[in-house]
């Protein structure tokens, strides 16, 4: 016999009131977050599906240049740059590396980051660039220098 | 009003106690799978977390807190070999139950480290799978624990599977609902041609069908793909107070992520083996065979998991290097041994079974006899043993 939706025990047990918690604290938490709360900001909602944006905007990209001694340009795909890191945390790298570019540790990782990618021993300096809806530039001093 | 809010909560309630019936087997095959899954593809190697500056430390709310920053290279090393041990005692059904929970223990901490750099995603459902089905028995078929077990099985609460499904409910209405809100569905504009062109040119994925997909000037493609995306994730959402519906739906969403694979790169490979315990169930084995005994019920879910390793591997060369290939660098032996594991496990299964089998087939064929000795009022030959 197959039972109906009508014939379940008459007090609820703890697995059912704990999921029932659970999912109303989880539609709390999300729903603070895409209200853009202070107490649980969007910025830390995991994005099952993405936090998608409605447009057919410029998508961002990155391109990291490096200036031999002899003043020869190369340029490193950002997908070596990173060895080990997963696509999805790409975009969140590069934008710690512009922002905390005044750090001398950061610094330091990028430059040698690119150089042992790029193959060259030393750099006069490392370019690091994004392009898209916010493009900006930063300019590294190399281990040449 | 109350009137369906009395309907909703008993729903709930009969969804939870009794509408998503799995079995020991179904769970065991999604326990081996998904463990080689996460062992070859799924586990993202922590060592390389340790050479990044201290500034790119911003921790999710979790244990990754109390770390205060990025592990030395020696205790990531450490936290992925306990990851792989625990992996492996799973997959195989060592201590299962007991391992699972510590495994979960592990993902928060690594997931929380891996999630320090600033996208937290979809990936932890994966891992959430490993202490719900624990709960519901998935270490009590296919595994050393079952080999080794005296006695019949243990009864196992129901309650986990459907904790699983509303799990997978809310998150894919978190993945609908801002798409309504931001304009997914206006035709004014095409956000998957968006979030496909971004991938292709920025992240460079540009495998499999992308290329094609890269030519296509279609918008009204474009923008049935949105309707078809949201329309999608919105089913899944919704139809999880009806089981039989949610696990068709399911079944399609199968078809989505391997669309998504082919087209945008994206590999949801891991999400198989989330919707695997909903798909391989009694109602599959009452499908495939009317009356099904042991033997024919153990291949039922051994065929049923195969689309689900192919749909795996095909996904999983875009998943990127996991970590046995990170430091051993011998994926295919690896991967060779574990299925011999698997298979040998199943064997020992199978041929425990076909004991079992043998013995009811010899005790239905006494049964005449035995009937005919109560008729005439003789002692039984099992009466005549306990007497004695």
């Amino acid at each position: 016999m197959v039972a109906g939706p009508n014939t379940q025990a008459p007090g609820w047990s703890y697995p059912e009131i704990g999921v029932a918690i659970a999912l109303v604290l989880s539609g709390v938490v999300w729903l603070l977050g895409v209200a853009g709360s202070e107490i649980y900001p969007a910025a830390n909602l995991p994005s099952f599906g993405g936090i998608p944006e409605a447009s057919n905007g410029e998508p961002t990209s990155w391109q990291v240049t490096l200036t031999s001694k002899s003043g020869d340009e190369i340029k490193v795909a950002h997908e070596l740059l990173f060895p080990g890191v997963p696509d999805s945390q790409w975009p969140h790298l590069f934008s710690s590396v512009l922002e905390h570019g005044n750090a001398v540790s950061v610094q330091s990782w990028l430059v040698s980051q690119a150089e042992s990618t790029s193959g060259l021993e030393c750099s006069t300096s490392v370019a690091v660039e994004q392009f898209g809806p916010a493009p900006e530039r930063r300019t590294f001093d190399g281990s040449c220098e | 009003m109350v009137h369906a809010s009395r309907w909703l909560l008993q729903r709930y309630r009969w969804v939870m106690s009794e509408g998503y019936g799995s079995s020991p087997e179904a769970l065991g095959v999604t326990r081996f799978l998904l463990c080689t899954y996460l062992l070859f593809w799924g586990v993202v190697p922590l060592r390389f977390l340790s050479g990044l500056p201290s500034e790119f430390f911003k921790p999710p709310t979790g244990p990754a807190q109390l770390a205060g920053g990025f592990p030395s290279v020696t205790i990531a090393v450490i936290l992925d070999v306990v990851g792989v041990a625990l992996l492996l005692a799973v997959a195989v059904g060592w201590k299962t139950r007991r391992n699972s929970y510590l495994l979960f223990a592990w993902a928060l901490v690594s997931s929380g480290l891996l999630f320090s750099l600033g996208k937290i995603d979809h990936s932890f459902i994966t891992w959430l799978i490993v202490p719900l089905l624990a709960t519901a028995g998935w270490g009590d078929a296919y595994s050393i624990d079952s080999l080794r077990r005296e006695g019949n099985r243990p009864v196992r609460p129901e309650w986990p599977l459907p904790a699983l499904a509303f799990a997978i409910a809310f998150g894919f209405m978190t993945a609908a609902l801002p798409k309504l809100g931001r304009g997914w569905l206006d035709p004014s504009s095409q956000a998957a041609e968006g979030y496909f062109r971004e991938f292709y040119v920025s992240y460079g994925r540009t495998d499999l069908l992308a290329g094609v997909v890269h030519r296509l000037e279609s918008t009204l493609l474009w923008e049935l793909l949105d309707w078809w995306t949201v329309g999608f994730e919105l089913a899944v959402a919704v139809t999880v107070l009806w089981p039989r519906v949610f696990r068709r739906v399911l079944l399609t969403a199968i078809v989505f992520h391997v669309s998504v694979a082919f087209i945008m790169n994206i590999s949801f490979a891991a999400m198989m083996h989330v919707y695997l315990p909903f798909i391989a169930t009694r109602e599959l084995r009452g499908w495939l065979s009317e009356r099904p005994t042991n033997r024919s019920m153990h291949w039922t879910y051994v065929m049923a998991a195969l689309p689900f390793s192919f749909a795996t591997l095909a996904l999983a060369g875009t998943s990127g290097r996991g970590v046995v290939e990170h430091y051993v660098g011998l994926s295919e032996i690896a991967i060779g041994a574990m299925v011999c594991v698997g298979v040998a496990v199943v064997a020992f299964s199978i041929s425990r079974d076909a004991h079992d089998l043998i013995a009811y087939a010899k005790s239905v064929k006494e049964r005449p006899h035995t009937l005919a000795r109560r008729v005439a009022g003789r002692p039984t030959a099992s009466t005549q043993t306990s007497n004695t």
